[in-house]
């Protein structure tokens, strides 16, 4: 280990993942001459064997011949975590090029002032350090850079763009849900996709076969791995370490940070490499575990960590599904309804504008994915009864079906929170992580109004309703959206983070990723970690120019 | 694990600038009356492309059961048949349900139990087989709302096993729903009929 430690170089910046957020600070800092490392914790993903086209019945006979699709997620049993057993939490993580990018839902909504000024107006959590207007110029070059489709809207709570791709057209069901919440006074809009409705920067259009989920095997929507990472490479300044699974960001001993510590996931040797500067971008969760760990005199509970903010204050979204069958639609033809794979439209937020007060704060919009004929009809289930009869009352319904996943934010508490278990250590001997979390009252008192919105809208469709549950809501942790853990804030006795995402306490680390964002919204996160980034690691180039770190 | 498809993406890479060449080509000699014609050829020919590699040999469905014993496995076809008969479509026997079934039950020994009571259940008074259709429709419909939960967890799993495998066979999906996405299109058209769309949409299409 010391070997490695004298012989290896002194990186300007290490960059810990290559996600949305690794893969942006990647690719910023090396095009503006900065030499970078990545390490990340898995391999390149092979697209020439993406499943995007095998039929539900091609896979079921590749299966039994021990054929499998590439797999994305990481699996539990190699790197589990805790979690105590009245508060699951569903953590679904991917390591290998691009993170989550390959199978992220690719939804690309802008954050608004709605958004920022939420715990300001409110007074819940800490505010803010930025506003719509500090990342909106970055919102712009992101939806330049990598390609996201949307209409002409401008609301206050979801900021337009000059610069969409054009929306594809919504389907049958979808415009039936636009016109029966248009009824209602609520307003359903163009969806907002970072998927190519035609070419873009050399990467190619959709085709529209729908199967973005298996990973889209001519890159037509945008992925860390081919639009970042790739192009950060062509500029000779990138080095990028697979299978890198990182432990530790190791300091000096005035606590600045000099270099990090992983173990190699094939061989489980520990390795340590030098950097001026760090980038944190292993996704919220993983981040976070990344951050307690990193303990020294200098910061005994975690790197960066005298709020004791890190880990706590963890927000994931609620939501629930909801399914019917239009009238207009039932025994009607069977169009092709793949589409760009989600779908087409997109509900914002819109409980802040009658004026009302709620016993609740901060608000939800709805996503719409699988409206129209699916690849499966797993509604059948959900229908009464067997036979000639039931069989039928499938396919009336198949082309008729449309689905209402509403989503809402959830506000940060400081129990909801990630630790490491110095007790409890994983293959590399380093401590685990614990999640505890739990939805809170908020949450269940937004999520009525979240299913009084989703009835209204298909009653006023005049929708068959499938059965379902009052109340209920998603499994803790299935938005996939974590949040919140090392949060930005111009209070460093309540925020790890300052307004550019560089650690009040260690000023040469930058964390990059969902951890920082002060509150969840109800938006997908992906297009504002990006945007983030990118003006992070602005800040941070012209740092390091000016001698600063 | 996966076939190895070495030469996949090239080719579609090739197609791709194929395509782009061909394109660039008809836009440069102005002849705006073949870029559509190409544009709507060449994504049949990626479709086409998709297929052939996508070839998968048919599975042994005629082969016999590796969990069930023979007689448990016509008891399993009858009742599939029941819940998905054979209309003007396949039913569930004729898609392969059952050996797809007895594929997933012997990777399932969570499931094995419930199955062997189940179908001691409906074995009980006479081999469910040797029923008349009727009686074997009775039995089930006291089976599906039986007052003993064991019982209708059962039915419901038979039912979902059933719904789960045939929708996703190309007689269940494809013959029986029209399923004929997940391929591809030069273009997407979405919904075509003003008369589902908002006001303000459908008026602007009129105007314009």
């Amino acid at each position: 280990m010391s070997t490695a430690v004298k012989t290896e170089p002194v990186h300007d910046v290490v960059i810990i993942g290559s996600g949305a957020a690794g893969g942006m600070a990647a690719w910023n800092l090396t095009r503006q001459g900065v030499s970078v490392l990545v390490l990340d914790a898995g391999e390149r993903f092979d697209r020439a064997k993406f499943w995007t086209h095998v039929k539900p019945w091609q896979a079921m006979a590749k299966h039994e011949r021990g054929q499998f699709a590439p797999e994305f997620y990481l699996d539990t049993n190699e790197q589990p975590y805790l979690t105590p057993s009245d508060k699951p939490f569903e953590l679904i993580r991917v390591w290998g090029r691009g993170g989550m990018t390959y199978v992220r839902g690719r939804v690309s909504l802008r954050y608004s002032d709605v958004d920022f000024a939420g715990p300001a107006r409110d007074g819940w959590g800490v505010p803010w350090p930025i506003r719509y207007k500090d990342i909106s110029p970055y919102y712009d070059k992101v939806d330049q850079f990598i390609g996201v489709c949307g209409g002409l809207d401008d609301q206050d709570s979801l900021p337009g763009s000059k610069y969409m791709l054009p929306p594809p057209a919504p389907r049958c069901g979808e415009r039936l849900l636009q016109k029966a919440a248009q009824k209602i006074g609520v307003s359903i809009v163009a969806g907002r996709r970072a998927v190519l409705t035609q070419p873009h920067n050399g990467h190619p259009a959709c085709h529209y076969c729908g199967a973005c989920g298996s990973g889209c095997d001519v890159g037509a929507f945008f992925n860390s791995s081919d639009y970042l990472i790739d192009p950060a490479l062509k500029t000779g300044k990138l080095t990028i370490r697979d299978n890198a699974v990182v432990a530790r960001i190791l300091v000096d001993d005035k606590g600045l940070a000099n270099g990090v510590q992983y173990f190699d996931r094939k061989t489980k040797d520990e390795r340590k490499v030098k950097a001026r500067v760090v980038v944190v971008g292993a996704s919220c969760v993983d981040s976070t575990r990344i951050l307690l760990n990193s303990q020294s005199s200098a910061h005994p509970n975690g790197i960066g960590n005298s709020s004791d903010a890190i880990g706590r204050y963890l927000c994931e979204q609620i939501r629930f599904h909801m399914y019917g069958f239009l009238p207009e639609l039932l025994n009607g033809p069977v169009q092709d309804d793949s589409g760009i794979g989600g779908e087409h439209i997109y509900l914002p937020r819109f409980n802040h504008r009658d004026g009302r007060k709620r016993d609740y704060i901060r608000g939800f919009g709805m996503q719409f994915w699988d409206c129209g004929a699916q690849a499966n009809a797993n509604y059948a289930k959900s229908l009464p009864g067997f036979g000639a009869e039931f069989k039928k009352a499938v396919k009336q319904r198949y082309p008729a079906m449309v689905a209402l996943h509403p989503y809402g934010e959830t506000i940060g508490r400081a129990e909801n929170r990630i630790t490491v278990d110095a007790n409890n250590v994983d293959a590399y001997g380093v401590p685990r992580l614990k999640i505890e979390y739990q939805i809170g009252d908020n949450e269940h008192r937004m999520a009525q109004e979240m299913y009084d919105t989703a009835e209204q809208i298909l009653h006023s469709a005049k929708a068959e309703i499938l059965p379902y549950e009052r109340g209920w809501l998603d499994k803790a942790g299935s938005a996939i959206h974590e949040h919140g853990t090392c949060r930005m804030g111009e209070d460093p006795k309540k925020s790890p983070l300052n307004a550019f995402n560089q650690m009040h306490d260690v000023k040469n680390v930058f964390v990059v990723d969902g951890s920082a964002f002060t509150t969840a919204s109800e938006k997908n996160p992906t297009l504002t970690i990006l945007a983030m980034a990118w003006r992070a690691t602005d800040y941070l180039a012209g740092e390091m120019k000016r001698g600063n770190v | 694990m996966t076939e190895a498809l070495p030469d996949k993406q090239n080719i579609l890479n090739r197609v791709h600038s194929r395509r782009t060449a061909l394109i660039k080509l008809a836009t440069a000699a102005t002849s705006a009356a073949i870029a559509p014609l190409l544009a709507a050829d060449t994504p049949e020919a990626e479709h086409h492309l998709h297929e052939m590699f996508d070839q998968t040999p048919p599975s042994a469905v005629a082969a016999p059961p590796s969990y069930f014993s023979q007689a448990d496995y016509e008891t399993v076809s009858k009742l599939v048949d029941l819940i998905i008969p054979r209309t003007d479509t396949p039913g569930a026997a004729d898609a392969g349900v059952p050996h797809w079934i007895d594929r997933q039950i012997a990777a399932k020994p969570e499931l094995q139990e419930q199955f062997k009571q189940g179908l001691a259940y409906l074995n009980g008074q006479a081999p469910f087989t040797s029923l008349t259709e009727q009686q074997q429709i009775t039995l089930l419909q006291s089976l599906s709302t039986d007052t003993d939960p064991a019982k209708t967890a059962f039915f419901k799993t038979v039912k979902d096993l059933t719904v789960d495998t045939y929708y996703k066979t190309e007689a269940g999906l494809v013959q029986e729903l029209g399923f004929h996405g997940n391929t591809f299109r030069a273009s997407f058209p979405g919904c075509t009929h003003p008369e589902h769309w908002p006001s303000a949409e459908a008026s602007q299409e009129r105007a314009q």
